[in-house]
């Protein structure tokens, strides 16, 4: 698609403020240079992992929101309201950022195959601000200018969002965010952004993608895996109950937990439950009692001290019964091999 | 696009709808487990001929993207009471785009009565194959009814909505009298409900 409307404002936070302030800015000219810079900034994003966001919307008939009206202005309507709904969420923009966020530039672009083309991309850029220094070269002496009025195209600071479709009701519900700062979903997309400014959530429930991830996990265990593998599996159920984390997506589980055979089969498992490519870099919150209820326990501590392990899938290799007002737990197996650890005698 | 390529169009995708439709209604079983007073869950891709019917009814610049129960689902409760709770729950995992409680305007109506809402597809439940389906649906609708609304809807569809022939007055009046008995029972036997259950109430304290 090629860019044919752009619009830029100085963002500066003015969360609470009362009257807010107008962010300075308007249309911005198209020439090639900067036509270059937005292309290759948007190019540079296809290889990053993103989320997918979900609009509020009004459920009224409408599907009106503040921001959906305005993506749908940005691409279709005429050049004066594009102008005017960009300056509104410029504004938006301002009033969803605190100190923490610092100024930055807020770039609005459409872009389309052609002037007769129905769809539309819809772009939001936020690039950090950011000082530079600027030598002056003199015969006698030079000097360094500071350039503060500047922003940065490649820090990591910097956000994206994208919208893409026809003007149509169906269209402009959904799309996709950036956070460059978020790495591997470590941080996901910085809340001011998603919440306050878009007026948006991620596209997987909570309950939802924790129900996915326990599939995934159990369709991982049914393939033609070794004991070794099958522990790895069990291994990555203990270690995402017991982490502080719980923020993830599916590829995060799958890179942070699992390797070799197990993560390949973890990795196959997740195309097979979840084929769309996007949702599996989509963030949700692990919800712990319902992974638990999933995923089945694995983990059994008995009085006498001893621990049983059971790997994700072999839950029929340990029988548990009522005996006596108390849960017995029997297991029969051929010893595959034996350990003493060291400083544990 | 003519009828034809309309039906050849919407005829490729069926395998990818009823795939969806299935995804989409053991979601919702899931996340309703446990949950009492459900009657059944049910999903549905749209027939064909459906599709090609509403179609040319309603005269869409683009049907095939803008008919948006090419999926539907269906939630079907024992109590009125219980609908707004049943929609707050779906809406936990699904996001709504419009809502709307169908009803007769006219309060000395009774006719059809439903909650209808429709719902983003989620992306995370969407087949293999989904992303090649051209002018593909964004949205899917979803319904929560109670039984007896249920009941007179689906002879209401079969009578009234795609009738053999023109209905006559008597007719009219008699199918209209059982909708306004199902509403009744429905206002009934929440009454009793409600009363039960505070003499239940009374008791424990």
């Amino acid at each position: 698609m090629r860019l044919f409307r752009a619009f830029a404002f100085v963002v500066v936070p003015q969360r609470g403020v009362d009257s807010p302030s107008a962010p300075r800015g308007g249309r911005i000219a198209l020439r090639p240079p900067i036509r270059g810079v937005l292309d290759k900034a948007f190019d540079d994003t296809r290889s990053r992992q993103g989320t997918d966001i979900q609009l509020r919307v009004r459920t009224d008939g409408t599907r009106s929101s503040e921001v959906r009206d305005s993506l749908i202005s940005l691409g279709f309507a005429g050049d004066d309201a594009a102008l005017t709904a960009a300056r509104k969420l410029a504004l938006r923009l301002s009033a969803a950022m605190d100190e923490r966020s610092g100024s930055g530039l807020l770039v609005a672009t459409a872009a389309r195959e052609n002037a007769q083309a129905a769809d539309r991309r819809i772009a939001l850029w936020v690039f950090p601000s950011d000082q530079f220094l600027q030598l002056r070269v003199a015969a006698d002496l030079s000097d360094i200018d500071i350039v503060t009025n500047a922003f940065s195209r490649n820090s990591s600071q910097r956000k994206l969002a994208t919208f893409e479709g026809r003007n149509i009701a169906q269209h402009f519900l959904t799309g996709r965010a950036l956070d460059f700062q978020a790495r591997s979903g470590v941080r996901d997309v910085a809340e001011y952004w998603l919440d306050l400014f878009l007026d948006a959530t991620h596209a997987i429930a909570d309950q939802q993608g924790t129900r996915l991830l326990a599939d995934i996990l159990h369709e991982a265990a049914r393939s033609d895996l070794d004991l070794d593998d099958k522990e790895r599996l069990t291994a990555a159920v203990i270690g995402l109950r017991a982490s502080q984390r719980t923020r993830w997506s599916i590829d995060d589980v799958g890179r942070e937990f699992l390797d070799g055979g197990a993560g390949e089969a973890f990795q196959e498992a997740a195309k097979k439950v979840i084929p769309d490519v996007g949702s599996r870099t989509t963030v949700f919150d692990l919800s712990r009692e319902e992974f638990d209820r999933r995923i089945g326990q694995l983990l059994y501590r008995l009085e006498n001290g001893v621990s049983v392990l059971v790997p994700l899938g072999e839950s029929n290799a340990v029988v548990v019964q009522d005996s006596d007002g108390a849960r017995q737990l029997r297991v029969e197996g051929v010893i595959r091999d034996e350990k003493l650890r060291k400083g544990n005698v | 696009m003519s009828e034809h390529e309309l039906r050849a169009a919407y005829e490729a995708r069926l395998t990818r709808l009823e795939a969806l439709a299935l995804t989409l209604e053991r979601a919702t079983k899931q996340h309703l487990e446990g949950l009492p007073h459900i009657d059944r869950i049910a999903f549905r891709a749209k027939r064909v001929d459906s599709f090609v019917e509403k179609a040319r009814r309603k005269a869409y610049e683009s049907p095939l993207d803008q008919v948006e129960d090419q999926v539907a689902g269906r939630v079907i409760v024992f109590y009125r009471d219980e609908i707004e709770p049943m929609r707050a729950r779906l809406a936990e995992i699904f996001g709504a785009v419009e809502e709307a409680q169908h009803e007769p305007e006219d309060v000395s109506s009774f006719s059809y009565e439903s909650f209808h809402s429709i719902v983003v597809i989620p992306a995370a439940l969407t087949p293999e194959g989904w992303s090649d389906v051209e002018r593909r649906p964004t949205t899917f609708e979803l319904q929560i009814r109670t039984l007896f609304q249920h009941a007179y809807a689906e002879s209401e569809h079969d009578l009234v909505y795609k009738p053999p022939l023109a209905l006559e007055r008597d007719e009219q009046r008699k199918i209209a009298w059982v909708a306004a008995s199902a509403w009744g029972a429905d206002e009934v036997l929440g009454q009793a409900k409600a009363s039960i259950h505070s003499r239940v109430d009374d008791t424990a304290s």
